[in-house]
């Protein structure tokens, strides 16, 4: 059995075919130990929520693997990843995606309803873990009534109901202000180093590498891996997004030196003038 | 799934009570077609329930009064009060026809009665008298509301002018209302003096109207009698079965208008709760689970939509008699099941194609701001 919570080989995705085909992945190998937190950064339109899905048993490759605690899940019957999916791994999204009808409590009680799992040990452990993000107080509280960075709290809760070995997070701070930010940040690091689980997170947010163990890089649908500080930062100076100028495909030398652009089409609009 | 199906139907409570109001108007269209179908149904043949004939006595192959014409010799009379079992015979002479009052012109059933009948009579009268002298005609209460008729008023009946001496209730249909005439006065329209209708038979008690309807048709030749429940069951069918079509019609169109607006509320709430389901089938949540949660709320929706469509139809009536005296609604407690039943099957059916919609939503949306 692999000692990786999470290992995708060869992991591609196709959309379309022959002159009109989009590689929005291609041949990705990534390994997610236990305690680990990987972030996976990139610019837009670089394959990252493709990879997400995929790695999250949502989205199957045009070719690869993705095992998760060793399961092989595209090997899975289609039917049988929903459970896969509500066991072994939690979700983290931008949006919170908190279902707006039900109270805190009741979100976080919803992955283990799912698996049928109903009774008072189970609202034990959701008064826990509403209590581990330090909102006890709101457990009876509608999504709507709650702040941005509440109900992303609320959603890492929901995330940790059914205890899964790993958290895909995807842009957890995206909505949040710096402070919010940081104590989600905060609480995502505290799941990998006291909870053992390993962490993957898709993100913009140069925060976020402050408590990442391996940052990887997705550009054009493929994935590099570099040390947290392995980098060079510079300012793309059409969208203002920090590119690694190291290893920046999208540049141009000028008399002043390169000028680095976090994607072609930033490059091309700065030509343009 | 079903406590967040419950929870986000209930927290949306205006779109709640507007799908529901929605689906309860389209089902209260239905509901009142059934109910004048029902009523009439019923109003058609209230002559021939309420006459007080055990027996009904008529001209071979003839079976029922809805357009149709007996006649029977009188002798026919005498004949069959002799049979055992007979306690009274009294006999009408009947045809439909047109009643003029005033600028108005009403078709009728025309029924002439002897001055000494006991049984064909009007069974409630608003007011007057029930048994008209020659000369006279007792008309529905109806008629006589919609035409402006007062006891005292005349009324035209071919080529005869009659005096109204009687306001009968219960008596009206918008297919067959009832004028009784002076048997006289009808025969000499019909010029038929030895003719005559329909015997209506009277059992003496302990003897069976089945038994006796037998007894008379076998051994009076030229007549075929029936049970009143016969009768009238057969009357009814031939009724319904001319007004069938337009009925169906216009509870087809109730019916298709109900499912119409059940699959839209459903598919409009399925399209609002996209993002929702997606994150549900992201965590875990099996397709099933989903398609049940969607059928609930499609079930609760026309629930609700039933419940207001009977409640309003209920409290519509009273006012329905008032302003429209001549439609008799009636709301039986089967018709308004098995409308429910009907209703309720028409709204899985409903939420099937928003329910696809379901089944294709791909989970990965949720990771789509």
């Amino acid at each position: 059995m692999s000692r990786y919570l999470l290992e995708a080989k060869d992991l591609s995705k196709t959309y379309g075919r022959g002159r009109t085909a989009v590689h929005a992945v291609a041949g990705v190998d990534l390994r997610l130990g236990p305690g680990e937190i990987v972030l996976v950064m990139g610019p837009s339109g670089s394959g990252k929520t493709t990879l997400l899905s995929m790695l999250g048993g949502l989205l199957g490759p045009t070719r690869g693997s993705v095992e998760v605690v060793g399961v092989d899940v595209y090997g899975l019957p289609p039917r049988d990843r929903p459970a896969l999916r509500a066991h072994s791994l939690g979700f983290v999204f931008q949006a919170f995606n908190l279902l707006g009808a039900l109270t805190a409590e009741q979100n976080v009680l919803l992955p283990g309803r799912l698996l049928g799992r109903v009774g008072a040990d189970q609202r034990a452990r959701a008064a826990a873990l509403l209590e581990q993000v330090g909102l006890s107080e709101r457990r009876d509280f509608l999504p709507g009534d709650l702040s941005g960075g509440e109900q992303q709290r609320v959603a890492v809760a929901r995330a940790l109901m059914n205890d899964p070995p790993v958290i895909l997070a995807d842009e957890p701070t995206g909505n949040l202000d710096s402070a919010r930010g940081q104590e989600i940040l905060m609480i995502l690091h505290d799941l990998a180093r006291d909870g053992g689980k390993g962490v993957l997170i898709v993100t913009h947010d140069p925060r976020a590498e402050e408590v990442a163990d391996r940052i990887l890089w997705l550009e054009d649908g493929q994935l590099r891996d570099r040390r947290a500080d392995d980098v060079q930062w510079a300012q793309d100076p059409v969208c203002g997004m920090r590119v690694d100028a190291q290893r920046a495909v999208a540049f141009v030398e000028g008399p002043q030196g390169r000028v680095v652009f976090c994607s072609h089409r930033c490059r091309e609009r700065y030509l343009e003038g | 799934m079903l406590n967040w199906a419950l929870r986000s139907l209930f927290a949306e409570r205006g779109a709640l009570v507007a799908s529901s109001a929605a689906v309860g108007l389209a089902l209260l269209l239905a509901v009142l077609v059934e109910g004048v179908f029902a009523g009439e149904a019923e109003q058609i043949v209230a002559y021939a329930e309420q006459a007080g004939a055990d027996v009904w006595v008529m001209q071979d192959g003839v079976a029922n009064m809805h357009m149709a014409s007996s006649f029977v010799h009188v002798d026919r009379i005498d004949e069959v009060r002799a049979v055992e079992g007979v306690s009274r015979v009294d006999d009408i002479l009947y045809v439909n026809g047109f009643l003029g009052a005033g600028e108005d012109e009403w078709f009728v059933y025309l029924v002439g009665l002897r001055p000494d009948a006991l049984l064909g009579r009007p069974w409630a009268m608003a007011a007057g008298r029930s048994t008209p002298d020659l000369g006279e005609a007792v008309v529905p209460d109806v008629i006589a509301r919609k035409s402006g008729l007062t006891l005292g008023s005349s009324v035209r009946v071919a080529d005869r002018t009659l005096r109204v001496v009687g306001l009968s209730r219960g008596t009206y249909s918008m297919a067959n209302p009832v004028v009784f005439t002076h048997r006289d006065d009808l025969a000499a329209v019909l010029d038929a003096p030895r003719s005559t209708s329909y015997l209506l038979v009277e059992a003496r008690p302990g003897h069976s109207a089945r038994d006796l309807a037998a007894a008379i048709a076998d051994r009076i030749e030229g007549v075929s009698a029936m049970t009143r429940a016969d009768f009238v069951e057969s009357d009814r069918a031939m009724a319904m079965h001319m007004g069938a079509d337009v009925i169906a019609l216009m509870s087809g169109v109730g019916t298709t208008v109900a499912a119409l607006l059940v699959a839209f509320t459903v598919y409009v709430g399925v399209l609002r709760r996209r993002r929702e389901l997606a994150v549900a089938l992201a965590l875990g949540a099996v397709p099933h689970r989903l398609l049940a949660a969607v059928f609930a709320q499609s079930l609760i929706v026309t629930g609700f939509g039933w419940a207001a469509a009977v409640a309003l139809a209920l409290l519509l009536r009273p006012a329905l008699s008032w302003a429209l005296p001549e439609v008799t609604v009636l709301f039986a407690l089967p018709t308004l099941l098995k409308l429910g039943g009907l209703a309720f099957s028409v709204a899985l059916l409903a939420a099937w194609i928003p329910v696809r919609r379901v089944v294709g939503i791909d989970p990965a949306d949720a990771f789509r701001a």
